[in-house]
């Protein structure tokens, strides 16, 4: 069991929150429903920003016959800077569009150079391959030819020797 | 208080009982916090500014580990508070944590809008912002695809590009306590009414409605845990460096809010709080429809079982909707801030979040 202090008011002031702030926050949580409550807050509001209104006007007054900027000026100077910065900001969005698109077709042009390099090196090989298969073609016809000739010679002469 | 004083105060305090000399000092540190401490430093992760528009800034962390994983992500803030909630500091940061398990991050951080900011619409942001920022991360990191992660309000937003950008190539979506149903917000459902709330009003005469306005209106949905709650914590545990070091992270983000633009804020209360426009299929943006079935990423929707600002039921509302084959909807035991910051964030989200998308990430 805890032992009360008797030298320590903010303990006893502790121990009194934690006992009525259920009950209190309860309370409160029931008037702040009610529609009364809403009502009220509304007229206050209300009065309060007529009361804001008011300063607001009769500063403006006096600020624009002292001949000095009101806030509402040196906010409307603010705007047109933010407007400024806004259109740079949406330059900077299109150079950067635009650059990545010049960077997108520099790729691409690079891309056909190197395609273009790898077609003439396989056109140079293929060259190569056709004359390559075109001697070979040759070789064999010549062999053919050789040895039809061969047949040929040797038939004459077999003729030739039966003839005699 | 001069030394001799000074001397004679503590030699007085010596004195005293033990109980009494540590009511003392708890009363003097929770003093010093509140009054002459210096702001604890936030968001330390190392990163980059890769691209900036008007007040953005998307920004690329940098790993201490080689990246693991070829998908980068990025997040995705509300446009109502600063985004280092998610970075908040070393050891309790979803960012660090992700970084370090080799993931390619990116924050979207939305900036401090001003005055002259008052006409800028939901229509630009998920249009102009969240789409160059989504190609920018792509172009940066070389990837093909992208993970996105919404926290709170940046999830809802995330939610309407994904659906209205279906061409691009977004792989997975981690959805943080983003409320997408609005029929029943809780009591903002009656504040907000179009009877008693006078919205045009307020946004004609604000220009960009305040962030005290739009933190008192969240803290007045418990308004003694938020707005009493934490100094009596304060005191009570003042002698816990820990914990007072988180209180005063906590305290210095919850202060630390950013003003809402006029045009966005009438959009994001009328067509979302008082008319639910996106789940029914109403909702235009830029003149095109915004369609939640076009959604096929991957989707991970992590709700937080105490979180009053978007209610459970409001996060799970877009998962019939959506056409993703894997799909996961998970309540985490927190609420809607302590689901990315704290002990159970550490030990609960940080691994859900990094287990989901690592196996997607391949």
């Amino acid at each position: 069991m805890s032992k009360q202090n008797p030298f320590d008011p903010f303990s006893m002031w502790k121990d009194v929150y934690d006992k009525t702030e259920s009950h209190w926050s309860k309370m409160f949580n029931e008037s702040m429903s009610k529609e009364d409550f809403s009502e009220w807050m509304g007229q206050f509001l209300n009065v309060y920003l007529q009361y804001q209104n008011m300063i607001q006007q009769s500063t403006e007054k006096y600020l624009a016959q002292a001949n000095m900027p009101s806030r509402t000026d040196l906010s409307n100077l603010a705007s047109l800077l933010v407007n400024l910065e806004a259109k740079v900001d949406n330059l900077e969005e299109m150079i950067e569009e635009d650059l990545s698109h010049q960077i997108n077709s520099l790729n691409v042009s690079r891309e056909v150079n190197r395609l273009k390099t790898d077609m003439k090196s396989l056109d140079k090989k293929l060259d190569q391959i056709l004359e390559a298969l075109k001697k070979q073609a040759e070789a064999k016809e010549a062999s053919v030819k050789e040895v039809a000739a061969a047949k040929e010679n040797e038939q004459r002469k077999e003729t030739e020797k039966k003839d005699a | 208080m001069s030394a001799p004083v000074t001397k004679s105060w503590e030699d007085f305090l010596d004195s005293m009982p033990q109980e009494m000399q540590r009511t003392y000092r708890r009363f003097k540190k929770a003093s010093e916090v509140l009054t002459t401490e210096a702001e604890p430093e936030v968001g330390m992760t190392p990163k980059e500014v890769i691209w900036t528009k008007n007040k953005s800034k998307l920004y690329r962390y940098q790993p201490a580990l080689p990246k693991k994983h070829r998908i980068p992500l990025l997040m995705v803030y509300a446009l109502i508070n600063k985004p280092y909630i998610l970075d908040l500091s070393p050891g309790n940061s979803l960012i660090e944590y992700l970084v370090n398990r080799g993931f390619d991050v990116y924050l979207l951080d939305w900036g401090t809008p001003a005055l002259e900011d008052r006409s800028m619409k939901l229509d630009d942001y998920i249009m102009d912002y969240i789409p160059r920022a989504v190609r920018k991360v792509l172009k940066t990191s070389g990837a093909e695809e992208i993970s996105l992660l919404g926290y709170c309000m940046g999830g809802t937003m995330t939610s309407i590009f994904a659906a209205l950008h279906p061409q691009l190539p977004i792989r997975n979506i981690i959805f943080m306590t983003s409320p997408f149903d609005f029929a029943d917000a809780g009591l903002f459902t009656n504040w907000l009414d179009e009877k008693y709330f006078n919205l045009d009003k307020m946004v004609d005469t604000m220009g960009v409605v305040p962030p005290e306005m739009i933190d008192f209106g969240n803290k007045m949905l418990k308004p003694i845990v938020n707005f009493y709650g934490p100094y009596v914590n304060l005191v009570d545990r003042a002698e816990n460096e820990s914990f007072v070091n988180g209180w005063k992270l906590m305290q210095k983000w919850v202060n630390d809010g950013i003003p809402f633009p006029g045009e966005a804020f009438r959009q994001w209360i009328r067509e979302f709080y008082q008319h639910n426009k996106l789940l029914k299929g109403e909702l235009y943006i830029r003149g095109r429809q915004v369609d939640l079935s076009n959604i096929k990423a991957n989707v991970l929707n992590i709700a937080a079982e105490r979180d009053h600002i978007a209610i459970p039921h409001q996060v799970e509302a877009i998962m019939p909707v959506i056409s993703s084959k894997d799909k996961t909807y998970m309540e985490m035991p927190t609420g809607h801030v302590s689901v990315c910051f704290g002990r159970q964030a550490i030990n609960k989200t940080y691994p859900t979040v990094g287990d989901w998308l690592e196996q997607r990430s391949k």
